[in-house]
């Protein structure tokens, strides 16, 4: 297990520094001076000399490299342009409030999502399993934004129930989870139903239950645990269609997190701001596949010796 | 659809038909193709059928509800939101074909090439797949859309860059089980050139899955172009294109929710349409499910 972990570690290391390879040449991407750019249309010299001397602009390309991932080491991003402030710090006001809505949009997701997932495989073929089945493809299909809104529309206007925006108590939590979960919730369940159905038709299952093994362990001790894997895998690749979700979601509920800080920064033009977010959910991202790859070979020990 | 298809043209017509009555036999897939077809029509007729100019305003009758003169109601110039609709589908519609098939035709032969060399060159190529799909989809859109500014066209652009690589990737996947076959085994020894083998031989057996990429890869490109177009960075108002109108009708949600439902609705629709043809296929394809 030590071993196959150290290589997962070591395996993601190029793309780690691809991923900053391309998270710095973003800003040098922009055509033109990327200090005229970025200081804007009124600036003075002195200001586009000031932001020439912060990137290394007049230096090679390699040298400018070196220093910005010198500097992201010891989370170092620069000033934002908007207010001077550093970028770390503005990041770390937005950070928490959208770590609090992944972790329970997704914690919602994967609840609904293997529950419904496990049920329909196990009542295959019956009523329940083509609504949820058919309920799940149209999770899939609705854009994040446009359920947010409509649940905006019902539950905050028309019932008054709810609020319908802002971070202000457990009750602004709800609206927003249910729209970022929903799609997550949906592939979860389509997921864990044919990784379930593999599993439940396979020859162990059907000779535990000649065995006369109760149908409740073979589900769950059996079926479930040899399904896993799979599910595990889906429940990663969520996690990084939930972060991207979550900016637009973000947005309809005037939410303070870093999604709209993203979409407030590219309509300033904050480069640095975007460099920094986008390098951020890109190591969450990776990270998180990591531990989906670790957690798989926890609930399946033959991918360690592959 | 992984054995090597049968070359005879009369073969290849029996095959052809029971591809198409095994679809036929999926009901959702049948549903999803007919929703499919519908919205393909609405976007080359629509403006034919659309009753109003999509961008004139009719200052007497704002934010009007839903009623015969005004079927889905009007927007706050009092602009018809069916015409505008009817209107928007092509340039929905088409970002998603052009964003799907230039993936495609760019990605596909990215995915043969490093699985049948394999070596040096896959291991490069692979890993600037990799950290390209590093960045959550709809935030490197974000990112491509920060550098080259808003607007339609740039839209499509950032479509393609996520779409090359997801394309080169599962390409690659499906085009590794074929490698090593015997036909191809047999090509090579016939002397076959690589393109010949690579173009003819590999491609013609991953009809399938690419088909079926193609039309999954339509329904994300509708959904990410609506959402850059809400957040403000697609087609820019007055474009009747549906993310953007969803958008300009935010602010009116509380008393005109009408101006907010058709689109989406739309968007849904057309999202829907494209994930259960796709499904479907993937269905049809899969060897364990035929029979």
């Amino acid at each position: 297990m030590g071993a196959y972990f150290l290589r997962r570690v070591l395996q993601i290391i190029p793309t780690i520094v691809g991923v900053s390879i391309l998270a710095f040449l973003f800003v040098r991407a922009i055509p033109g001076n990327p200090a005229v750019i970025m200081a804007g249309p009124n600036a003075s010299a002195a200001t586009i000399r000031a932001l020439t001397i912060q990137f290394g602009l007049q230096k090679p390309l390699i040298v400018q490299y070196w220093y910005f991932i010198t500097n992201a080491a010891t989370l170092h991003f620069g000033n934002s342009l908007g207010d001077g402030q550093p970028v770390t710090k503005i990041i770390g006001y937005h950070f928490m409030p959208t770590v609090e809505l992944a972790f329970f949009g997704l914690g919602l997701a994967i609840v609904i999502g293997v529950l419904a997932g496990v049920l329909s495989a196990v009542k295959r073929n019956s009523p329940l399993d083509y609504t949820v089945m058919t309920l799940s493809m149209m999770g899939v299909s609705f854009p994040a934004f446009w359920l947010a809104m409509m649940l905006i529309a019902l539950f905050a206007v028309h019932f008054r129930m709810l609020p319908s925006g802002g971070d202000s108590g457990w009750t602004s939590f709800i609206l927003p989870v249910i729209s970022l979960g929903t799609s997550g919730a949906a592939s979860i369940a389509r997921f864990t139903r044919q990784s379930m159905v593999t599993t439940l038709t396979s020859d162990y299952v059907r000779t535990g239950r000649a065995k006369g093994v109760r149908e409740s362990m073979l589900v769950f001790k059996h079926a479930f645990k040899n399904a896993l894997g799979p599910i595990i895998t889906i429940i990663g690749i969520q996690f990084g269609f939930l972060l991207g979700g979550a900016v637009v979601v973000e947005v309809v509920y005037a939410w303070p997190g870093l999604g709209n800080l993203l979409i407030t920064s590219v309509e300033s033009r904050n480069y640095p701001v975007i460099q920094t977010l986008l390098l951020l959910f890109a190591m969450e991202f990776i990270l998180a596949s990591l531990l989906v790859d670790i957690a798989y070979a926890l609930v399946n020990p033959r991918v360690r010796y592959d | 659809m992984i054995s090597p298809k049968a070359q005879s043209p009369q073969l290849e017509r029996r095959q052809a038909l029971v591809d198409v009555r095994l679809f036929m036999q999926r009901r959702s897939a049948v549903v999803g193709a007919i929703i499919m077809l519908v919205m393909i029509g609405i976007s080359l007729f629509g403006p034919l059928i659309a009753p109003y100019q999509p961008s004139l305003p009719d200052y007497a009758h704002i934010l009007a509800a839903p009623s015969w003169q005004h079927l889905m109601g009007t927007d706050e110039f009092g602009r018809d939101i069916l015409s505008r609709i009817l209107w928007g589908a092509r340039l929905t519609l088409s970002v998603g074909f052009i964003g799907a098939f230039a993936s495609a035709f760019l990605g596909t032969p990215i995915g043969l090439a490093t699985a049948y060399f394999g070596g040096w060159l896959d291991d490069i190529v692979m890993r600037i797949v990799d950290v390209v799909l590093s960045f959550p989809g709809i935030l490197l859109a974000i990112g491509v859309i920060a550098i080259l500014g808003p607007g339609l066209q740039n839209v499509i652009i950032t479509i393609i860059v996520f779409g090359v690589p997801m394309f080169a990737r599962i390409v690659r996947g499906s085009a590794i089980s074929l490698k090593n076959l015997e036909y191809i085994e047999a090509a090579k020894a016939g002397g076959a050139t690589n393109g010949r083998i690579l173009f003819q031989h590999m491609l013609r057996n991953l009809v399938g899955p690419i088909t079926v990429q193609l039309t999954l890869q339509m329904a994300q490109a509708i959904l990410v172009a609506s959402s850059l177009g809400f957040l403000g960075f697609g087609a820019q108002p007055p474009t009747p294109e549906w993310g953007a109108m969803l958008a300009e009708g935010r602010m009116f949600l509380t008393i005109a929710p009408w101006v907010d439902i058709f689109p989406g609705v739309c968007i849904f629709l057309a999202v829907l349409g494209f994930n259960m043809v796709g499904d479907g296929l993937n269905d049809m394809l899969d060897p364990r499910l035929r029979r």
